[in-house]
């Protein structure tokens, strides 16, 4: 009986410690999540934070304008944290009106990567074409295409549907749908209205501006074949380019530059307004990619 | 067996007389580690937010002043959206919560709480350091305990400035 009774005894304090001790693991790993997870954000957020860093730099330093990759040294932000390689690669491309910036940094976990683009407009802005108002005849030699694909390497924003363009505008970006003649296809801008933002929109095919539409703000757009603007199109500040030919509707409104291989068309009592100052490098915003 | 039991429960009320002080302040700073690490998820989810929306997605950033409460107002990139962040009271209790109103232009905006109901911001401050960064500092509270923790960010605008 004796020997049952100090059992008894010795099972129920095993049991208690068995439940503290389990109590205080699970105290333990809780906390250990908390710290791995805060370090997890404070390095992401490092990391983050040394890519603007280094794109403002080359930005600052005007290190864009020439081709050319730099693998700068390691970095480790705290003892025993990955090894970091950072890297700048700049494209300028002689024959495509466009540069680019692309700052990386890669670690064996981890891979950011920003990139920034300047559009030039084709045969570059001091080209003799934009020097005529649209109406003058072009001399078909001279003209700079745009050629299939010259920015197939840039998809990283898709041409906005109705979704996009209702929520958010355009953001600044160049959009483009599929390069290449299976997958090219019409774009067709999803609505009328007022569409707010700047935005560079390239197609391989022809591009449609429905009716009653307006784009208040700067925006480019390049299509490797006809562009479309139907009636009552105004666009404020805008550079169009055509390998084809443009249409402009009835009371269509445009300022900017109108530039097309094939010429201009204008119906009823379409107006255009020459404004030079949209032939300035578009620049889009830094975007990770 | 009825002995044994006896004896059991004896051990227990003499341990617990013993241990009772130190179990309740064990009881009492788990309690507190608990609404500590909450807080800090909180903090940290707040800050994420703030840092998303600032670093690649605002062109324009400016603190407003409304009736004595700080707003940070941010103007997306090609500026059809606007999105402010500010403390605001929640509707079913007495204590103030963090909000971001989302506007389309033309459109009714839209407020959504982001913070959780059982935690209270009593502070949200932002101030602007250069063109292209600005302190966030706020102050959370766990509702249910009144625990409080003051918090600060640095975040940067990679594609705007701060007006």
């Amino acid at each position: 009986m004796k020997g049952k009774s100090s059992g008894s005894i010795v099972i129920t304090l095993v049991f208690i410690l068995i439940m503290l001790g389990g109590l205080v693991k699970v105290f333990m790993v809780m906390l250990g999540d908390e710290i791995t997870g805060h370090r997890e954000i404070s390095f992401c957020r490092e990391f983050l934070r040394t890519g603007g860093d280094l794109m403002d730099v080359v930005l600052k330093k005007k290190a864009f304008l020439k081709t050319g990759k730099v693998t700068l040294p390691k970095i480790v932000f705290t003892k025993g944290s990955e090894e970091l390689i950072p890297t700048v690669n700049v494209k300028v491309f002689p024959k495509v009106p466009l540069r680019r910036i692309d700052v990386q940094i890669k670690g064996k976990t981890v891979n950011l990567r920003i990139r920034k683009i300047f559009l030039e407009p084709p045969g570059g802005s001091n080209h003799p074409i934009y020097a005529s108002n649209g109406n003058k005849p072009i001399d078909k030699k001279s003209f700079p295409r745009l050629a299939l694909g010259d920015y197939a390497g840039y998809q990283d924003f898709f041409l906005p549907n109705k979704a996009v363009l209702d929520k958010e505008g355009l953001s600044g970006f160049l959009y483009m749908e599929l390069s290449g003649t299976i997958f090219s296809r019409q774009y067709r801008l999803p609505l009328g209205g007022i569409i707010r933002g700047k935005g560079v929109l390239y197609n391989n095919h022809n591009i449609v501006i429905r009716a009653d539409t307006t784009f208040p703000d700067k925006i480019w757009l390049l299509s490797t074949r006809k562009i479309i603007l139907e009636d009552n199109v105004r666009l404020d500040n805008a550079f169009l380019y055509a390998n084809d030919d443009i249409y402009l509707g009835h009371n269509t409104r445009v300022c900017g530059i109108i530039v097309a291989a094939k010429g201009v068309r204008k119906k009823g009592n379409a107006t255009y307004k020459e404004n030079k100052a949209v032939l300035e490098t578009f620049v889009t915003p830094s975007y990770c990619y | 067996m009825l002995l044994e039991i006896n004896f059991i429960l004896l051990l227990a009320i003499i341990l617990f007389s013993g241990f009772s002080h130190g179990m309740i302040s064990l009881w009492k700073n788990i309690n507190s580690v608990h609404d500590q690490i909450y807080m800090g998820r909180v903090s940290r989810d707040l800050l994420a937010i703030l840092e998303f929306q600032l670093t690649f997605h605002t062109q324009v950033a400016k603190i407003q002043n409304v009736e004595g409460r700080c707003v940070l107002h941010c103007s997306c990139l090609g500026g059809a959206k606007e999105k402010s962040f500010f403390c605001k009271k929640y509707p079913k209790a007495n204590a103030y919560g963090f909000y971001q109103s989302v506007q389309t232009k033309g459109k009714t905006p839209g407020i959504n709480p982001l913070s959780p109901p059982d935690m209270g911001v009593t502070s949200f401050q932002v101030q602007r350091l250069s063109k292209r960064m600005l302190k966030v500092d706020f102050t959370l509270t766990v509702l249910g305990t009144g625990r409080h923790k003051a918090y600060t960010g640095i975040l940067y605008l990679r594609n705007g400035v701060m007006l």
